[in-house]
């Protein structure tokens, strides 16, 4: 056994390289991997709970009509939202300030104005859309996108779906859920002149594609939430 | 019987042990750990997350529905539509104070909550855990309502509503559902309609 001791070690050697390597493949194979695209269950949650809202505030913002108006004929809030942002009829803040422009869009400064992306204008939230957003999201977080999708004709004669901005508050993160809405718009009802609401003849960012009838456009309006 | 110094190799394999042994522990220490690193949050609350879910779609989807419709907006002689047509995301706070009253009736100065009342409103909500024919407090979940209405007067600051029978837990993972809804109180002096938030916390 002189000059054999070596051979205790070559062995205990031996297996924990292989208990080693076995490990390793093990946690390897077991492990998960994660990535920017993995989504933990808290995840998921928030995007569970930002979907809920804002489908809901679509949803009760168009199944009420405008304060105090005839239930029958009314308009609903979220079309009344779209139709001041397109006339736009806004209030201004105060006497003196910049007019907002038809069709313009704006960005929330996180505390309490909505300021025009293009002209100076800007106007506290007054839109039944922009006070349920501000008092919904903004307290806790979250951000907004509204977008406003409707069809129009191109110059070849074609139908096609144009896309534009009505609040914007920068690209949305990777983990942002969009919820939309089909609303109709609606032209001034001759029996129904005092409703503001309703669009007037005159040209608007989002045209007219039944002239000869009461109805306006079908536009899209698309909600989109993230947490900032 | 050598003397100890002349062949001192002896004791290398039970240092080998003792050191090949620390080594691996320390080893299995580090890769059961390493994956908690990146996944500190964890919780176990998809069950209760359910069920709050099924709470609040219960209640602003059934329970707490508006069906009357005779708010004042129709002027002109237009008859109001009949009851039992129902607007989605529109609620009654009528029937929000009806229901705190309803498991409060006893104590009119505040919010007592009776057990059986208590139970009766978890079954109505599906906070059971398939006991629909139990009485007992423990086959259900705990729960909390509260419904955060938008106040004119101080916009930055909601006026907070409850119905809180249970006291919130220390340490239990507690399951959330929020939803938007739109109060209608027809003998609301401004606008009829509302904003408020509708919270549910089951644990």
């Amino acid at each position: 056994m002189r000059g054999d001791n070596r051979g205790q070690v070559l062995t205990i050697e031996a297996l924990v390289a292989t208990f080693i390597l076995f490990i390793v493949l093990a946690v390897v194979v077991e492990a998960t991997s994660v990535t920017p695209l993995t989504t933990s269950f808290t995840n998921q949650h928030v995007k569970y709970e930002l979907q809920n809202m804002g489908q809901d505030i679509l949803a009760s913002l168009d199944g009420a009509p405008v304060a105090g108006t005839n239930l029958d004929k009314a308009p609903s809030r979220l079309e009344q939202s779209v139709s001041t942002w397109l006339q736009g009829s806004y209030t201004l803040y105060q006497a003196g300030d910049t007019p907002p422009t038809k069709g313009d869009w704006y960005t929330y400064d996180g505390v309490q104005f909505f300021k025009s992306a293009t002209t100076s204008a800007y106007h506290e939230a007054q839109t039944p859309l922009e006070q349920a957003l501000t008092f919904a999201f903004s307290p806790n977080g979250i951000a907004y996108n509204v977008e406003v999708r409707y069809p129009d004709v191109d110059a070849n004669g074609n139908v096609a779906v144009y896309s534009a901005k009505m609040i914007w508050n920068g690209d949305p993160s990777d983990n942002c859920v969009t919820v939309s809405r089909y609303v109709a718009l609606h032209d001034v009802d001759a029996t129904d002149p005092a409703n503001t609401v309703n669009l007037p003849t005159g040209s608007f960012l989002i045209s007219d594609f039944s002239p000869t009838t009461s109805l306006h456009n079908v536009v899209e309006v698309r909600l989109t939430l993230w947490v900032m | 019987m050598r003397p100890y110094q002349d062949h001192p190799d002896g004791q290398t394999s039970l240092d080998f042990l003792i050191g090949i042994t620390i080594f691996l522990l320390a080893f299995i220490f580090v890769f059961a750990f390493i994956p908690k690193m990146f996944t500190p949050f964890v919780s176990n609350s998809d069950q209760l997350t359910m069920a709050a879910d099924r709470a609040a779609e219960a209640l602003v989807e059934s329970v707490l529905i508006d069906t009357t419709h005779t708010d004042q907006d129709f002027a002109g002689g237009f008859p109001a539509i009949p009851d039992g047509a129902a607007r989605p995301g529109i609620i009654n706070g009528a029937k929000y104070l009806q229901l705190q009253d309803h498991i409060s009736a006893a104590d009119p100065v505040g919010h007592y909550y009776s057990p059986g009342d208590v139970i009766q409103m978890k079954k109505t909500l599906g906070l059971g855990y398939g006991k629909s024919v139990s009485t007992a407090a423990e086959d259900f979940y705990h729960f909390n309502i509260t419904l955060s209405k938008y106040d004119p007067a101080h916009p930055q600051v909601p006026v907070d509503d409850k119905i809180s029978p249970d006291r919130y837990p220390s340490g239990a993972n507690v399951g959330q559902s929020k939803r938007f809804v739109l109060l209608f109180d027809p003998t609301a002096a401004g606008d009829k309609y509302t904003m408020a938030v509708l919270t549910v916390r089951v644990w």
